[in-house]
């Protein structure tokens, strides 16, 4: 009789777990008002949010435990993405959850994570991501952006707005993009600028000692300011240089100038890091 | 109202859009009070710290304001640097200067931890002179020091506190600690070569940078 029961009772735990991952699992669909907020805040996990056709904004979130939950809520003009701790001792694997959201492309993003990654692709408004120790990553961005991170590192690609990204040790890695403004600064980390530069385009890279390098193609122009008090200075372009409207003070390395006909500005700057403009 | 539930309230009150409770708390602990002032103080000084040359016209305007006030006169220039002690060594020769800097002593003693406070402030309508100060301030040796000073009061009141979530003070615990080291670097730096504006400019930045993550550290938005 027990083993008869046994497949039974198999079957029974089996769809019992099944029921219990179902559980963890929300998906939901909200009517977009036009230029929308999206507002998402979560502590530990991976947020995706991608733009797209449709009028609606549909998120997906899978939670690791019952030690958290997911808040889904539309208000006017805004739709929110809240993750609730329910327990705020459980270690933070049974914290985590992952959310998956589409947005019409003329939403506004605004992001807070803790740890995990973020990555936002294909929105035509402003995007804002505050992630402390989170990877970020941007892609096909036509609005501003602005990312603040203290240890995550920040990927932007394609984006043609204007971007202002910070970090304290984090690296910030800028491939093909079309901005005509950007601000990158970090502390310790790397800086990496790789693609073209906008005629009438602000760039400025800041960091204390990691290393600056911009990869630019041979027909880049542009006006070169490039300072790092004790870190080396090189540039690969041919170069006209520029007196300094007012002398340096301090003994650092110091590259001004202008390469071809300057039509964009570039300033890069370091305490104790290279610096280093190469063609591409 | 305790203490750790007034912290996780706190950016509403730096709003000024927290629960009313919250004000109470405020009000009754100065613990608490103190350290939302020293917050805001930081932030909106660092915010507000403008990097440019000031023209001839706006120091004699801040000079003409300062002897307006009694703050200072050509003749008694002198009594500023005994009265202002060791600081008195970064005071340089050009009197504008030093009248700007008193200025920036009066109006900013909560954040360069001076207890220059203590005696009445003065009520002069100078936000544009307060800023050139502060931008003078910037250049002056004397600046990094005393910022730092502050910035550390500051940072033992945080990490003393009991954080409104532990995961994010975890989490800064390395930035801040990479933040320092480039903070002493750099402040080693404009020690050794007073004239190196890019070292001083990049001091600032990393005490705003310290700021924000200390307010992170408090007010998180999780």
């Amino acid at each position: 009789m027990i083993r008869s029961l046994r497949p039974v009772a198999l079957a029974a735990a089996t769809l019992l777990l099944a029921v219990g991952a179902q559980a963890q699992r929300i998906e939901k669909s909200f009517p977009a008002d036009p230029e929308t907020l999206l507002e998402v805040r979560n502590q530990v996990g991976h947020v995706r949010v991608h733009g797209w056709s449709q009028p609606l904004v549909k998120v997906v979130a899978v939670r690791s435990s019952r030690a958290v939950e997911a808040h889904l809520e539309k208000r006017t003009n805004s739709v929110h993405v809240h993750t609730h701790p329910l327990d705020r001792n459980a270690p933070a694997s049974e914290r985590v959850v992952d959310y998956e959201i589409w947005a019409p492309p003329d939403a506004e993003i605004s992001i807070y994570l803790e740890s995990g990654s973020v990555l936002v692709e294909n929105f035509t408004q402003d995007v804002r991501v505050d992630a402390p120790a989170a990877d970020v990553r941007l892609s096909r961005l036509d609005g501003r952006a602005t990312v603040n991170t203290l240890s995550g590192s920040v990927e932007v690609e394609h984006c043609a707005g204007r971007l202002v990204v910070t970090s304290v040790s984090g690296s910030l890695r800028f491939r093909d993009n079309e901005s005509r403004y950007l601000i990158a600064g970090n502390t310790s980390g790397d800086i990496f600028y790789d693609g073209d530069l906008q005629r009438g385009g602000s760039y400025e890279f800041r960091n204390n000692n990691g290393a600056i390098e911009l990869v630019l193609p041979a027909s880049a122009s542009f006006e070169l300011n490039a300072q790092s008090s004790e870190g080396e200075v090189t540039n690969e372009f041919p170069f006209t240089p520029r007196a300094h409207g007012r002398p340096p003070r301090g003994p650092y390395r110091s590259l001004l100038g202008t390469v071809q006909s300057g039509d964009a500005v570039v300033r890069a700057t370091s305490l104790s890091g290279r610096i280093r403009v190469r063609k591409r | 109202m305790e203490c750790k539930e007034f912290h996780r309230l706190s950016e509403g009150v730096l709003e000024g859009e927290a629960d009313p409770r919250a004000y109470q708390h405020l009000e009754a602990c100065p613990r608490c009070r103190a350290l939302i002032s020293d917050l805001v103080a930081v932030t909106q000084a660092a915010h507000s710290l403008p990097l440019y040359e000031p023209s001839p016209r706006l120091w004699a305007q801040i000079q003409a304001a300062a002897e307006q006030e009694g703050l200072w006169s050509p003749a008694g220039a002198w009594r500023w640097r005994d009265w202002l002690g060791p600081a008195s060594v970064y005071l340089p020769a050009r009197p504008a200067f030093a009248a700007a800097l008193a200025l920036v002593l009066l109006f900013g003693g909560a954040l360069v931890g001076s207890n220059v406070l203590e005696s009445p402030q003065p009520t002069l309508e100078l936000s544009r002179i307060e800023e050139v100060a502060w931008a003078e301030l910037v250049t002056e040796p004397g600046y990094g020091q005393r910022y730092q000073l502050h910035l550390q009061q500051v940072e033992k009141r945080v990490l003393e506190a009991e954080p409104a979530d532990g995961d994010i003070a975890g989490l800064a615990a390395g930035p801040l600690n990479d933040l320092d080291t480039a903070i002493t670097q750099t402040q080693s730096r404009v020690d050794q070569y007073p004239e190196d504006s890019l070292a001083r400019e990049e001091l600032n930045r990393l005490y705003q940078q310290k700021a924000t993550v200390l307010q992170a550290i408090n007010v998180p938005a999780w």
